[in-house]
């Protein structure tokens, strides 16, 4: 089962970039538990907290969407879908993902791409100069979308091999 | 290409996209391509990644995954599990009880996560097994759940009120405060409605037998009821690494 291996790596990148990129909600806790008590509490508030919190929260929800899309917990309409028999759904799954999926992802990947190279050369730095990651965390969108690609192409062959063989692989 | 070609032909497709099963996220951002490239041309996809950037860059929104965090962090704790058992014992003598429960708990819940789905998803789990267990009717009980469920987005902190005030540039404290006061009273009209259709219809919502009740005393509901989250009178050890090592290992 060689085609059953490649998916199954497929998977294993999103789940691991799953895995790794969803601990930032920890750091992203603590910098807004900070600043919170340090802005209402003593009074002192950073002039950093703000923007490194968008920086985390930005790349922390970007990031995961590959493990989401691995465990198909992205927000659909399933209602109708569930009714049909596998076939039918492995042939709405080629024509959403040729329809809707790729032209979206490979766009986003190519245009994101651009606009963090363009950060980069400019050497972008954020407003209040104090944590300069712009570039960093713009990078974080073709990263994501390149993941979401990658697990993209493993549902799609899924539903390719349900629609011919009619059973899942 | 006129406006309204691209108007209709969005909406059309956004809903054979929906119902072929396909997630939300890529059935808008695929028809934003198509009918992006259609009507502009690929300069429009330069919007695409700005407004993109401009949900990445959202102080607002940041709010969200916290709140997700939250929600899992008491599903997976258990501590809904034990507010849900005090509850019902703390109501259990009432006809209707565990449904009052369930309002009562939905209520305490909807004050912890602002959104539908977890309130839902725990009290369908935890609340309907035992009120069918004890009788009740299937369309009080169903009926009860979801009514609950919808005060996760009434009652503060809610991710709906959060996404509308980033959306109509209105303040999330203003919009709270204004939430707080309907969500109780649609709280406690649920709870009189509960009362009144049991006293009216004692068959739809039966009372704990005296055995049941007297299998707890007054003293350890009244123990519960205090220190709720951490209940059940210390019987075995809490888990609350349940939740990382879920994420880790599972």
């Amino acid at each position: 089962m060689k085609l059953k291996a490649f998916l199954n790596g497929l998977d294993q990148i999103s789940e691991w970039s799953g895995r790794i990129f969803v601990w930032l909600i920890i750091p992203l806790t603590g910098v807004v538990a900070y600043e919170v008590v340090a802005r209402r509490v003593f009074n002192a508030p950073h002039i950093w907290a703000t923007e490194v919190t968008d920086y985390i929260y930005g790349a922390h929800f970007m990031l995961v969407a590959a493990y989401t899309l691995l465990y198909k917990a992205h927000v659909s309409v399933d209602i109708i879908y569930q009714g049909f028999p596998p076939r039918v759904r492995g042939m709405f799954d080629i024509l959403t993902h040729l329809i809707f999926f790729f032209p979206f992802c490979i766009i986003m990947l190519y245009i994101g791409t651009d606009f963090a190279y363009t950060s980069w050369m400019q050497g972008e730095t954020s407003g209040s100069a104090a944590l300069p990651i712009v570039p960093e965390v713009k990078t974080a969108m073709p990263v994501a979308f390149a993941l979401l690609i990658i697990q993209g192409l493993a549902t799609f062959i899924r539903s390719i091999y349900l629609t011919v063989k009619g059973k899942e692989i | 290409m006129s406006a309204e070609f691209i108007t209709y032909g969005m909406f059309i497709g956004l809903l054979i996209g929906l119902f072929m099963g396909h997630p939300l996220a890529f059935v808008l951002g695929g028809l934003a391509v198509i009918f992006g490239y259609m009507g502009w041309g690929s300069a429009s996809f330069f919007m695409f990644i700005n407004r993109t950037w401009g949900v990445m860059d959202n102080y607002i929104l940041v709010a969200i995954p916290l709140f997700i965090l939250m929600a899992q962090l008491l599903d997976q704790s258990g501590v809904a599990e034990d507010l849900f058992d005090t509850m019902r014992y703390l109501f259990g003598p009432i006809r209707g009880g565990i449904a009052i429960a369930v309002i009562v708990v939905s209520t305490l819940f909807g004050a912890c996560t602002g959104i539908i789905g977890a309130s839902v998803v725990t009290m369908g789990l935890l609340g309907m097994p035992v009120m069918l267990k004890y009788g009740y009717s299937k369309q009080l009980a169903s009926g009860t759940i979801c009514a609950g469920g919808t005060l996760g987005i009434l009652i503060p902190p809610s991710i709906m009120l959060v996404v509308m005030a980033d959306q109509s540039g209105l303040s999330v404290g203003k919009l709270f405060a204004g939430a707080i006061i309907p969500g109780l009273i649609l709280s406690t009209m649920y709870v009189l409605y509960i009362l009144f259709r049991c006293w009216w219809k004692p068959e739809d919502g039966p009372a704990l037998t005296r055995e049941e009740r007297d299998a707890v005393t007054v003293t350890q509901i009244m123990g519960m009821a205090l220190k709720a989250p951490s209940s059940r009178a210390l019987p075995r050890p809490r888990r609350p690494l349940r939740w990382a090592r879920y994420w880790l290992f599972s």
